[in-house]
């Protein structure tokens, strides 16, 4: 399947959501089972995967190189060097925080759980931090997407270019989800 | 009657549906059930011959040939022959006997496993047990509506909706089908019950873009639903909930406290009956404290010695409420982080479900979601009225509107360490699918079992098990034979697999063994042995084992007084002392009850201490960042 053929678009690395957004809907109301019957359930089904790997910028990448005939990308390689501190940062503070939560989880008397107060907030405040950094990194790997334009078959640097900038966001996106979710652990008893 | 624009509508298309006939709603609640139908596009709620729009989810079993009663005639049924009677059969959906907690099993019906694992309830009748199951108890109801129904359009009726809470399972659904199945009807949908409740809310307000919430706390189950409303798409962004949770439970804590009450010898002789009726009468108390700060509860002869009188205050009931509802909240900050949204980008915030008339749950939502909730659909009939319009859009009855549902739970199968590995996400849009390829690990591997689960829990075990499948290979050298398997997810939620050889090209749809896994049943057992054999020492652990957390407490108490010194201020430290010296003195008797009494106690007495200490390292946080 060539999803960028299906919504009718170049295969860029950069769309604009809202307006995928807008031809997923209303595609949908012609092309969803309710309205056009078990008969155009396959061609739902395909439309509703060309848009989820269109709406992510990690799979749209990753169709773009698959499309290119570059396979193996499941295994990605090792985190990029520049990364590779801010890795460890996300690493040792992800793995603390889940110990913490699993403590504050079990812990049953009220002392036991003022007792690790103290560390919550803390933890709290680093990954909030972790996440800002994450965030302004994701901004910029956005910024590089937007100015790069359609990438053609006949120009290896740009898909080696490409190859790079979707590593960076598979780690990057990868932390960002875990990140998240340990905040969201954490605010249920840090308000 | 609606044949006419839905053909119209499809030779357009080119493409010919589903064959005519009217397609109706229900609304198959845990306490209260309801039939809509659409008349000259309009969505109405059919009434019983009475004028009563809600039918009460109970049944009851006569003796004899008699068929069983439904609705109101059960209710009634219920203080005379409560164990005949059935309630809140949903609970019961789709769930084996080995998903039950210890308490559900001791509910007022008794129920019991058959052979294949799964839960049914036993009715005492004179002509000896008989055994039902929920979903035969659903078809009952189904049947009674869908009857009304056909009275009402003048024609038999034989298509159906049926909502379910967002959060059911593929067993929960798949038993919902069936119970439809058995009472003759075609179901044509399965949907979401919030779902239904944003169509009746977005039916007749063209937005061009909305973002909702929908809040639905019913009799049994809790759901929390993120929307949005594009110029009649309505997109189900994402889903959390609990199905067991619900009104129900607020019934059951209050009865609880008031069966405490009762004198010793009340209490020893209250007979199921009593008892029924005692449970009715606090499920309308709590319906008047809605709109009253007291409602009395008088039940005279609750015993033919006993006479029940209790005033019940809202204050009360809110004590007893903010626990539960304490648990959705949860599952709301849950749907709007998976929806990558925040309070602020809702539009509006939907309440549904009769236990949202509480004012609490308001007040709670509010505070929650930080929008006036809207409560401008009727809470017991909204889901009808989306389930009404669902069916008119299958139906062609409705034009230009569609839906675009989720899957609530993840779907995925165990790998090696009992792992759950992901195939669809949770909040996938509907219909889906997912490949997946498998090969023999071994040579002349013919068979391989994949175990399928749906939940969120890293741990394979801690997930819902749906089912098991066998691949079959052609006999070769290992890692030289290849199946694809295709998960997919049909519009009603329900799996569906299909399994592709790529060598022999040969295809195959795979059915889900869901009998009970026979090992489970023997660790099950293996477990109640060696807990039979332990209890002469259990005594003994139980003391090793309290004493153990009793000292962990004090250690933990005293590193605390020493950390708040006397900054925290007597009031706050003497009650602590006093209650260590009384857990020392516990300790040194050996009395396990008064050991166990004393911790309660001191967990008890140091809450202002607790408090007071999580304060500090708030405060401490915020000096260190500077802000104060």
């Amino acid at each position: 399947m060539n999803a960028f053929q299906l919504f009718g678009i170049d295969p860029v690395p950069f769309l604009d959501a809202e307006v995928l957004k807008a031809t997923f809907l209303e595609r949908s109301v012609r092309l969803h089972p309710d309205v056009g019957g078990a008969e155009t359930a396959p061609a739902f089904a395909e439309l509703n995967e060309a848009y989820k790997i269109l709406l992510s910028d990690r799979l749209r990448l990753r169709h773009i190189l698959e499309l290119h005939g570059l396979k193996d990308l499941g295994s990605i390689g090792a985190v990029p060097g520049h990364l590779v501190d801010l890795f460890m940062q996300a690493g040792s503070l992800l793995n603390t925080s889940d110990r913490l939560i699993k403590n504050r989880l079990r812990a049953e008397s009220f002392l036991e759980q003022a007792a690790l107060q103290g560390d919550l907030l803390e933890k709290m405040d680093g990954l909030q931090m972790l996440l800002s950094e994450l965030h302004s990194i994701r901004k910029t790997l956005s910024e590089r997407l937007i100015v790069m334009g359609t990438v053609r078959a006949d120009n290896p640097q740009s898909l080696e270019n490409l190859k790079e900038l979707y590593l960076e966001l598979s780690y990057v996106e990868k932390w960002m989800e875990q990140v998240q979710e340990k905040i969201f652990l954490i605010s249920e008893y840090v308000v | 009657m609606d044949g006419a624009g839905a053909g119209k509508n499809l030779s357009d298309l080119g493409i010919c549906r589903m064959s005519s006939g009217p397609i109706i709603g229900i609304d198959l609640g845990t306490t209260h059930s309801l039939v809509g139908v659409m008349d000259a596009g309009f969505v109405v709620l059919v009434p019983d011959t009475d004028g009563r729009r809600l039918l009460p989810s109970i049944v009851s079993w006569q003796n004899g040939e008699a068929p069983p009663l439904v609705g109101y005639p059960a209710k009634r049924a219920r203080s005379l022959a409560p164990e005949r009677t059935i309630l809140s059969a949903k609970r019961l959906m789709g769930r084996r006997w080995s998903d039950l907690a210890e308490t559900e099993k001791t509910m007022d019906a008794r129920l019991v496993t058959d052979a294949k694992g799964l839960t049914l309830i036993e009715l005492p009748l004179v002509d000896g047990p008989k055994r039902v199951s929920a979903p035969e108890v659903a078809a009952e109801l189904l049947r009674e509506l869908a009857n009304r129904a056909s009275r009402y359009l003048e024609t038999q009726v034989s298509k159906v909706v049926i909502t379910v809470p967002a959060y059911f399972n593929d067993a929960q659904r798949q038993a919902t089908k069936e119970a439809g199945e058995s009472a003759g009807l075609e179901v044509v949908r399965i949907l979401s019950e919030p779902t239904a409740a944003a169509l009746a809310y977005g039916m007749d307000r063209h937005h061009k873009q909305a973002r909702i919430a929908v809040y639905d706390l019913g009799g049994g189950t809790f759901d929390c639903s993120i929307l949005e409303l594009n110029e009649g798409v309505f997109q189900v962004l994402a889903t959390s909930g609990n199905t067991l949770l619900g009104g129900d439970d607020l019934d059951q804590a209050v009865y609880a406290v008031l069966w405490q009450e009762l004198p010793g010898e009340v209490r020893d002789s209250l007979h199921a009956s009593a008892r029924a009726r005692l449970k009715e009468e606090v499920e309308l108390a709590k319906i008047r404290l809605s709109t009253q700060e007291e409602a009395e509860i008088e039940i005279p002869f609750l015993t033919p010695l006993y006479s029940f009188r209790r005033i019940l205050t809202r204050l009360e009931l809110e004590d007893l409420a903010r626990p539960l509802l304490e648990k959705t909240r949860r599952h709301c900050l849950r749907a709007l982080q998976d929806a990558g949204l925040r309070p602020e980008d809702l539009k509006e915030v939907l309440l549904v479900g009769g236990q949202t008339r509480m004012p609490l749950v308001r007040s709670l939502v509010k505070e929650w979601l930080g929008h006036e909730p809207n409560i401008s659909l009727d809470p017991d009939e909204a889901v009808a009225r989306g389930a009404t319009i669902q069916a008119g859009i299958l139906s062609g009855a409705m034009q230009n509107m569609v839906l675009l549902d989720i899957t609530p739970l993840s779907l995925g199968i165990e790998t090696f360490g009992g792992l759950m590995n992901v195939i669809i996400p949770r909040n996938s849009t509907l219909p889906t699918k997912a490949g997946e390829l498998f090969t023999n690990a071994a040579d002349g591997q013919r068979l391989m079992k994949i175990r399928v689960l749906q939940g969120e829990r890293e741990l394979a075990r801690d997930n819902w098990f749906l089912g098991e499948l066998d691949l079959e290979f052609q006999p070769g050298p290992r890692a030289t034979a290849r199946i694809g398997v295709q998960f997919e997810l049909d519009a009603d939620g329900i799996l569906h697999v299909l399994a592709r050889d790529t060598v022999t090209l040969q295809e195959k749809r795979v059915g889900l063994r869901s009998v009970v896994d026979v090992t489970d049943e023997k660790v099950g057992q293996m477990v109640s042995e060696s807990v039979e054999h332990a209890l002469e020492d259990m005594q003994e652990r139980q003391w090793i084992e309290s004493e153990l957390k009793a000292r962990r407490l004090m250690e933990l108490t005293r590193k605390a007084l020493s950390q708040a010194g006397e900054n925290a201020g007597a009031e706050r430290i003497i009650p602590v002392e006093t209650a260590l010296l009384q857990m020392q003195a516990a300790m040194d008797q050996k009395g396990l009850a008064e050991l166990k009494s004393s911790m309660k106690n001191l967990d008890e007495a140091s809450k202002p201490l607790a408090q007071w200490l999580m304060d500090q390292a708030t405060e401490a946080m915020l000096k260190r960042k500077g802000v104060l």
